[in-house]
Formats: C-alpha cells, structure tokens, sequence
C-alpha cells in the first residue's frame, strides 16, 4: 500500500473508500427492498399459511432471499474485499408433501442466516453512514468556522470565546483529531460490514462446502483439488486416503505446499497458471492451513480403514491360498503314496498264496488303509476341496450335501461361477452351518439355498431343528462373520429357540476390494 | 509499526474529543442561566408587533389598557439574545435575536399581554406561538415552529408557517380565519355555523360545518403536503 494513496496508514486508501460508500449506498437501497421483501413474505405466509399457498409462497421467497444473499456475496466481494466463497445451493424441493418441503428448505440454518444478513443490511448500512457522515459534517464545519475565524469575516461565540483568530486556529486544531476519528470510524465500519457480511454468509458455509470448494472459488480454479500429507508414510493422498502423485514441473498443473504450525499439512494441485498471483494462493493456503490440518486428519483415518479393509482381504485370501495348496499337497502326495501303497498290498495278496494268517493281515491292513485314504480325502474337503476349485461352489455344494447324514434340499441356482474368493467364502459357510446343525440342532432336514440376487451372492442353510443359535457361542459363527465381512458382505443368523435356525451370507458378486487389490493375485 | 503509529493516533484523537466534549458540557452546564424580564407599556396602543429570531410566543389578553411583556432569557456562555424595543405611534415594537452561536444556547421567550383593542403582529423562526383566550386580531408568522390559539375570539387571524402545525380552537366564530401551511398540518375547530369554506390540503377533513359561500364568516385552510382538518364544536 502506497503511504501517499491511505489516508493516515489506517489501512484504508481512497478506492477502499470509494468501494465502502458504494456498499452502504447499496444497502441503503436494496436494504430497504430486502426488509420489505422479508416482511411481506413473512406476513403473506402466515395470513395465506392456513393455504397451501401460503407455504408456497415462502418457499419462493426463500429461493428469491437466497439469490439475494448471493447478491450480497458478490457485493462484499467486490466492494470490501470479503473473499466469501460461492453459496452452496439451497435444498431441492421436490419429493414428498408441500409441509415437508417447507421444512426442508426452512430446517437449514443458512437461509436463516441469509435471511439475517438481508435484514440486518438497512439498519447496519444507515448506522455506518450516520457515524461516517456525522464524523465528516464536525470536520467540515470545524474547518469551514475556524477559517472564518482566522479570517475575521464572522461574528460569533464559541463557547465563552467569541470567534476571531485564536478560537479559529483552535477550531482548526481541533478538526484533525475529528478527521482522524472520522478515519477510524470508517475503518472500523468496513471491518464491522465485512465481518457482519463474512459470519452470515461464510459459517453456514463451511460445514457444507468443504475446503476445496472454498479454494477453488478464491483462487479461481474449478479443477483445484487438495493433496493431504500423511507424514508416517510420506505421501499424499486425496480425501478417500488414497494416494495421489504430485505434478510434475513443466506440466501444466502445479502445487503450492500447505504448512500449519511448522508442519506439512497438504498440497493445493492446481493449474500451473493461475490468475491469482503466488502469493494469493500462499495466503489462501495459510488461510486454509488449520481447516486442511482438520480435514488431513480425517483423510489419515480413511487412509487407515482403507488399508486395513485391504489388508483384511489379503489375509482371507492368503489363507484361501493356503488351504488350496495344501488340499493340492495332500492329494498329491500323502493320498497318492497312500493308493500306491494299496495297489502293492494287492500285489503282496498274489504273492502270499494260501497263508491265512498272512491274508488276515493283509485285510486288516486294507481295511486300515482304506479308512485312513477316507479320511485323508475327508480331510482335504473340510481344508478346501478340489471340486470347488475345479468345478465351482454349485458342484462343491451339490457333493458336500449328498455326503451329509441328514436329508437336505437342494435349490441352488447359480448359472455362472463367482469369484474364487466368494466361492470360498460361500462354501465355507455352509460346511460350517451344516457342522452346526449336525453337532447342536437336532434337526431332522435342512435347505441349502445359493442364488444371485441383484448385485450379491445369497448362500443360507435352514434347518428344522432347536434353534437357538448365537454368533458368540464359540469362534465358528464369528469366524465366519469376520470372512464374510472381509467381502463387503453380511452374514445373518436368525434363531429363534425351538423354531430352527437360518444362517444367511450375502456378498457382494464383485467386491470392489476384491477388484483392485486381491484380484490381481493369483488364485 | 506503521499500524501501531496509527493506533496510538487514534487513541489520542479519542482522547481530544472526549476531553473537549467533556469540558465544553461541564462548561455550558455550569454556565446556564435564566433570566426573567418584566416591562410594560401603557397609553393609546393600537398595534404590538414582536419579532423572535429565537424563542417562543405566548400572546394573552391583558386585562388593561396596558401592554405587559414578560421575557425569558435563557443562555449559556454569558451570551444572551439582544433586544430592541420601541413605542412611538401606538405602536409597540419589540425584536430579539440571539447572537451567531457556534457552541452553547440562547433563547429569549416571550408572554405578552395584548389589549383586546390592539392588533398582533408576530414574526418567529423556530419559535413557537401560543394565543391563550386572546380577543383581538392576530397576524402570525413563522419559519418552522408551530403556532396554536385556545378560546380564541377576535375577528381576524391569519397564520402562516413554513413547516410548522397550526391548530386553532376558536370561542366565537372569526370574520376571517386564514391558516397556511407548506408541510404541516392546520386544523381549526369552529362553533358550528355557515362558513365560506376554501380549504384544501393532501387531506382534507371537513365537518360540523355548513359549507355556504354566502356567509359572513370564512375559513380559509391550506396546507401543501399535510392534512386540513375543519370541526365544528363546543
């Protein structure tokens, strides 16, 4: 600022000047139209309130303040220099009764507060004016009476002095001190105005819009986007934590660092040539620092939930894999060795001839081993059985139920394969509720169900049996839970005592972590 | 430190003024005064004429031949209003004007007790007048200050002023009542009666009277943006 342009150094030059007189000459007209407009829609909603009119008419006065409001935003733009960001949109009224919408549009605080503004505007804008043109008229006439005064022209009193020469040089040493209040007076009226402006229209704001929005309106760019600083893993992310590159110099985009309190907090990426200068935008970055700080700390903890989302999804897979390979480990190895064994006890049969003992022995041997190759397979299924992988969870579940000890109806109805995660995850979830039902319910049939409804793959089994089933009696249920939950999906038991048990997984047919993490490893 | 500089100016500007304020109330509240002036005039006296640059008027019917004025003088400083009076011809003449003030108060009123045999001239500025029971014919003038008559009962009087209300409650129906104003209201309550009525303003209320352009007496209202308002009463 030019010493010579502000008058006194109080920060307020003659343009500024100029600008505050034009904002409350504006008040002074539209204010007026405002508290009209404010009175009349008041008045003409309560009289025409008992009408569905009535609350018509306020909702079309709430739309015609709310463009005022913007009005005034730009005008203290403008005129002071407020820097108030755009106005978030008002609340549609569509949907539901004329009562409802009313209620929507008169809930928000920011119309109340718009409307405040508005109202406040006349009264506010007069009273600065008063001060500002009161302060002005003592000055003059003090000049106007002292110059008199010195000149002799004028008979008069001043208080107790009549009016010559020295009360003149006094009346003139007086107007300075007049003048420079007159000066602050205007000043603290184009803080006050700014700030009245600023409460009213920017606090109702920053809950809605957030810092983006806020940034991209001052510094004029639409594609301004925010990069948060996570200084434990040294990156940027964006809002949802997931990481984002920085520009690169000579692109067209660039960043301006954002530090609170001696701290990287977050980088503005914005265009590479902006309207407003470099140092505009490091005003507005420190302006936002404590904001950016707040919202950083709320991207950290996405970052977080969305690693261990991920992480989650790994371990299920990971342990998927792990009962593949040894279910694959088993049969190859051990259960071949195993046949081997029992194709060459055949041959020892030949071999033996007519030695009944010998013979006993080897039947006892076969028999041995014949249990131990059942239960080896038996084992491979509980672990992950190979049809699963082969020929999917219809064919998997079509096996383990024609197995069971218990009569169970079949409706499976999935005409293409899931994801082997899903198929996984579904499988295990009826081997683990058809355990339950063989060990607690004492149930006399059950219903296996696996079909696709919308987006997700439903699997359930319901029994006939005592019901009463609780997710934390023992770690299966929860186990169970917590591997339907690493998919996004939710897994339901409903069990009512003595009236049968229903466990129920939905997952998603696509989980979207399934997609970008786990999908790529190999199955 | 520019800023700083500036508060500090501020602070003693305030400073300044609330001292000179301070000094220039006690001052003006310890200086205050009222003085009352009483003088009359006697002899053949047809015509009192009084001119108020500051102050009020109350004229009342005296009840001798005598004009008695009463005057009071209110001022600060030590500056009171200035008086120039005179009696030659059965005319008496009084004016007053307080000097050019910048800072403090003058104002120098007056009670004057008219014979009902003599006419009234006033002249006043902000000044207000009062006709209390006054029995002879009245001619006021003023800039902004309002001029009421009670129980009035002469023959002629007419009132004008600039902005000032005229309100005007007569105890016998005038000859010629005039009443003129450019913003104010003017109201003049009548016996009822015929009149010649002429009476127009931005609103006009007539009634108790008969309207009758052939009757002795005339009511002459007119206000330019204020309402005129004639009753017939008592």
């Amino acid at each position: 600022m030019k010493p010579a342009a502000s008058l006194a150094g109080s920060g307020l030059d003659a343009v500024a000047l100029a600008k505050l007189l034009a904002y409350l000459a504006c008040g002074l007209l539209l204010g007026g139209l405002y508290l009209a407009a404010i009175v009349s829609s008041v008045v003409l909603g309560a009289l025409l309130g008992v009408f569905w009119i009535g609350l018509l008419v306020l909702i079309g006065s709430s739309t015609l303040l709310w463009h005022c409001a913007s009005l005034e935003r730009r005008l203290a733009n403008v005129l002071l220099d407020a820097r108030i960001p755009v106005l978030p949109p008002l609340a549609g009224v569509r949907g539901g009764t004329i009562w409802q919408r009313v209620l929507r549009r008169l809930r928000r605080g920011p119309v109340w507060r718009g409307a405040l503004l508005l109202g406040l505007r006349l009264p506010a804008s007069a009273l600065a004016m008063a001060a500002i043109a009161s302060g002005g008229a003592v000055t003059v006439l003090l000049v106007v009476y002292g110059v008199r005064g010195l000149a002799g022209s004028d008979a008069g009193y001043v208080g107790p002095f009549s009016l010559g020469p020295a009360s003149g040089i006094a009346l003139c040493l007086l107007a300075a001190p007049v003048a420079v209040l007159t000066v602050a007076v205007t000043d603290l009226s184009r803080r006050a105005m700014r700030s009245l402006a600023r409460s009213m229209l920017i606090t109702s704001l920053a809950a809605h819009a957030p810092v983006r929005e806020a940034l991209a309106e001052s510094l004029g760019d639409r594609t301004l986007s925010i990069a948060y600083w996570l200084p434990d893993r040294e990156t940027f992310v964006d809002e949802a934590g997931i990481p984002v590159p920085l520009p690169e110099p000579g692109s067209d985009r660039a960043w301006t660092a954002v530090d609170y309190e001696g701290r990287r907090v977050a980088a503005i990426l914005h265009a590479a040539h902006l309207e407003a200068s470099p140092e505009l935008v490091q005003a507005a970055a420190a302006a936002a620092s404590l904001a950016l700080d707040n919202e950083r700390l709320k991207a950290d903890l996405r970052a977080r939930v969305e690693e261990l989302s991920a992480s989650r999804v790994r371990i299920v897979e990971a342990s998927n894999a792990a009962r593949r390979k040894v279910e694959r480990d088993l049969h190859d190895g051990a259960q071949q060795q195993l046949v081997a064994l029992a194709l060459e006890l055949k041959v020892l049969r030949g071999r033996v001839g007519s030695n009944d003992g010998a013979l006993q022995l080897i039947d006892g041997i076969e028999s041995k081993l014949s249990a131990a190759l059942d239960e080896l397979r038996a084992l491979g299924r509980g672990i992950h059985p190979g049809i699963l992988t082969d020929r999917g969870l219809a064919a998997a579940l079509e096996a383990l139920v024609t197995r069971a000890p218990l009569p169970v109806a079949r409706e499976i109805d999935l005409p293409e394969r899931p994801p082997p995660a899903v198929e996984a995850v579904g499988y295990y979830v009826v081997t683990e509720a058809l355990t339950n039902v063989l060990k607690y319910a004492e149930a006399t049939e059950a219903t296996v169900r696996a079909r696709y409804e919308g987006g997700d793959v439903l699997v359930e089994l319901q029994d006939d049996g005592v019901g009463g089933a609780e997710a934390g009696r023992g770690s299966g249920l929860q186990g169970l839970r917590d591997r339907v939950a690493a998919l996004d999906g939710e897994l339901t038991v409903i069990s009512p005592p003595g009236a049968g048990t229903l466990v129920r997984a939905r997952v998603p047919r696509h989980p979207a972590r399934l997609v970008s993490d786990a999908g790529a490893e190999p199955a | 430190m520019r800023l700083r500089g500036w508060s500090l100016l501020v602070s003693v500007s305030v400073a300044i003024c609330i001292l000179v304020a301070l000094l220039a109330i006690v001052g003006w509240i310890a200086s205050l005064h009222t003085n009352v002036t009483t003088y009359s005039y006697s002899g053949a006296i047809t015509h009192v004429r009084l001119r108020l640059a500051s102050g009020d008027a109350t004229i009342v019917s005296s009840p001798s031949a005598a004009v008695e004025v009463r005057r009071t003088d209110r001022y600060a400083f030590g500056h009171a209003a200035r008086e120039r009076r005179s009696f030659a011809a059965g005319i008496v003449s009084v004016s007053s004007s307080c000097p050019r003030i910048i800072l403090g108060s003058c104002s120098a009123s007056y009670e004057v007790a008219v014979p009902e045999t003599a006419t009234v001239e006033v002249r006043t500025g902000d000044g207000n007048v009062r006709l209390d029971g006054f029995r002879g014919s009245a001619n006021v003038r003023t800039g902004s200050g309002s001029v009421a008559a009670a129980a009035y009962c002469g023959f002629d009087l007419s009132a004008v002023s600039g902005s000032g209300d005229l309100q005007v409650a007569t105890a016998c129906a005038p000859r010629h009542l005039l009443l003129h104003t450019g913003s104010g209201n003017a109201s003049a309550l009548v016996p009822p009666g015929r009149y010649r009525v002429d009476a127009s303003g931005a609103r006009r209320r007539v009634g108790g009277v008969t309207p009758d352009a052939g009757a002795p007496f005339t009511l002459d209202l007119h206000s330019g943006s204020g309402t005129v308002t004639i009753g017939g009463g008592l």
